[in-house]
């Protein structure tokens, strides 16, 4: 696990920020997003890394069209080379690069403690405006630092109940381990994954029962991880939407985040359904640039917008005419 | 955050102390969709208990806010203090009718000032369109005086009264003044 002191200690770079796509679920297109939003941000000018960190299921690539490249992840991750600027490849679009993942080994996909770390280390210290990273599906460890070291934490969801099932699990799960992170005392850490059992027999329903509980035995760390998780809030995409009941879910979901988590998600936006999303994917080209003009394509123009100006979605219509 | 038995009623509609009347309409659709039977936000962190004690808190907080009079002994009693012409420009219920000052004191009416009206109202654009199923092209060549742009004026009327009655404004009070306006500066 990575300790505060370990993240504090990695370098910074003013002007430079993190995005990371994740959101449960596989098939809610993290990958698709991830690709669409980097070739979106690059053509504002932005200097962009792509950064496929599905480890063991990766293909950014593919859905950028490009073949496999000769180097990737795992060659950094072995060791073949020592700095992750050399796995890097430019793409054929202005200011868009990408380091593909490692689709190789199965141990890949669980890297050691020290592999993750020299990682997470090189990748902040790329010289890039936006370092994106694509992250796999599940509520991992590894998908779950990624997802917390970045500045804009993207959770990708589709109008269906297990998509959004997934999808709380997935803030929980990264609440808890942000929460142990920041409690050192063994009585509090055991709480802590007590907690994270639905039906456990101290009655913690939620996170502010936890913290509740938590002031309880020691007030100062229930004052940490109160505002701990006051300085988490993930960011709200929902994809695949086909009617104005599925945008409008986007905004029940933040208000469920708000009642049942106390933070503040928000919601960067949504993208149509498209079926020229799938006619591009088949092609091997990415939407963004096979059919620029497209609603989905300015959906996700609207999310890079809302997501750089740290803006989200009013809602101003209404539901029953 | 606090927790939801210690939120105020502006809390837990998850609107601002100074929300419009419209706003709140809105913000309770939207929680009652959210937090309602059979919906796919809730039900997998809410106990169906939970749900109903949330939407229970939901009612009474609405039904305190969408009442002027209320509203204001709340707001007092939780040391809410608006301004009182803020308090008066807040008046779109459905049973609105007239026409307020200082709109009524007009022979004419333009686009621009009906604008002026719906905002005063807190009801947006896109929520006159939905109600009217004018298309908002249409509405914005209205607010925006582009006489040009509008179509003749037998349908122009009617676009007008439709959206008088969106507003919830009785329609001749404003399709009388803003003719007026049009006729004169069409020429």
């Amino acid at each position: 696990m990575i300790s505060k002191n370990q993240i504090n200690a990695l370098p910074t770079h003013p002007g430079k920020v993190v995005w990371a796509v994740g959101g449960g679920k596989g098939g809610t297109g993290k990958t698709f997003i991830s690709g669409s939003l980097g070739i979106a941000l690059a053509r504002l000018g932005r200097r962009v890394i792509l950064i496929d960190a599905d480890l063991g299921c990766a293909n950014l690539h593919t859905a950028l069209g490009l073949k496999a490249s000769p180097m990737t992840l795992s060659d950094f991750l072995n060791g073949k080379v020592r700095r992750i600027d050399e796995v890097l490849v430019k793409t054929d679009i202005p200011n868009l690069f990408i380091i593909s993942g490692a689709e190789d080994f199965l141990e890949i996909a669980n890297p050691k403690h020290s592999q993750k770390m020299r990682l997470i280390r090189q990748i902040l210290e790329l010289n890039f405006e936006i370092i994106l990273l694509d992250l796999g599906a599940g509520t991992s460890f590894n998908i779950l630092d990624f997802f917390l070291i970045s500045d804009s934490g993207i959770l990708t969801v589709i109008p269906e109940p297990t998509s959004i099932e997934n999808a709380y699990r997935f803030i929980k799960s990264a609440f808890y381990r942000r929460f142990k992170r920041i409690a050192r005392e063994p009585e509090i850490r055991e709480l802590i994954a007590l907690a994270m059992d639905q039906k456990n027999e101290r009655g913690i329903r939620n996170p502010h029962d936890l913290i509740d509980c938590v002031a309880t035995l020691n007030p100062a760390v229930g004052e940490r991880l109160q505002k701990e998780m006051y300085s988490f809030r993930p960011k709200l995409v929902v994809n695949q939407v086909r009617s104005k009941d599925d945008i409008t879910l986007g905004f029940s979901m933040r208000s469920s985040c708000l009642k049942y988590f106390g933070i503040k998600m928000d919601y960067a936006g949504y993208i149509e359904y498209d079926d020229r999303v799938w006619q591009a994917g088949k092609r091997g080209r990415p939407l963004m640039i096979e059919y620029p003009y497209a609603n989905s394509a300015r959906c996700v123009e609207k999310i890079v917008d809302n997501i750089l100006r740290e803006q989200d979605l009013r809602f101003d219509f209404v539901l029953r005419p | 955050m606090k927790p939801l038995r210690d939120q105020t009623c502006y809390e837990i509609l998850e609107v601002r102390s100074d929300a419009t009347m419209g706003e709140i309409q809105r913000a309770y659709e939207l929680a009652r969709l959210t937090y309602g039977r059979n919906s796919i936000a809730s039900y997998s962190l809410f106990s169906a208990e939970e749900l109903m004690s949330i939407m229970e808190k939901i009612d009474v907080a609405y039904r305190i806010l969408i009442d002027p009079q209320k509203r204001g002994e709340y707001d007092r009693s939780i040391g809410i203090i608006l301004e009182p012409e803020k308090v008066r420009s807040e008046t779109p219920s459905p049973l609105r009718g007239d026409l307020p000052e200082p709109f009524c004191l007009q022979q004419e009416l333009s686009g621009k000032q009906i604008k002026e009206l719906r905002e005063s109202f807190g009801i947006s654009l896109p929520e006159i369109s939905e109600r009217t199923r004018i298309s908002i092209s249409y509405l914005v060549y209205l607010e925006e005086d582009n006489l040009r742009a509008l179509p003749p004026e037998t349908y122009l009327r009617s676009y007008v009264a439709q959206y008088a009655a969106a507003l919830g404004i009785e329609p001749k009070q404003i399709i009388d003044r803003y003719l007026n306006y049009f006729r004169r500066t069409r020429r």
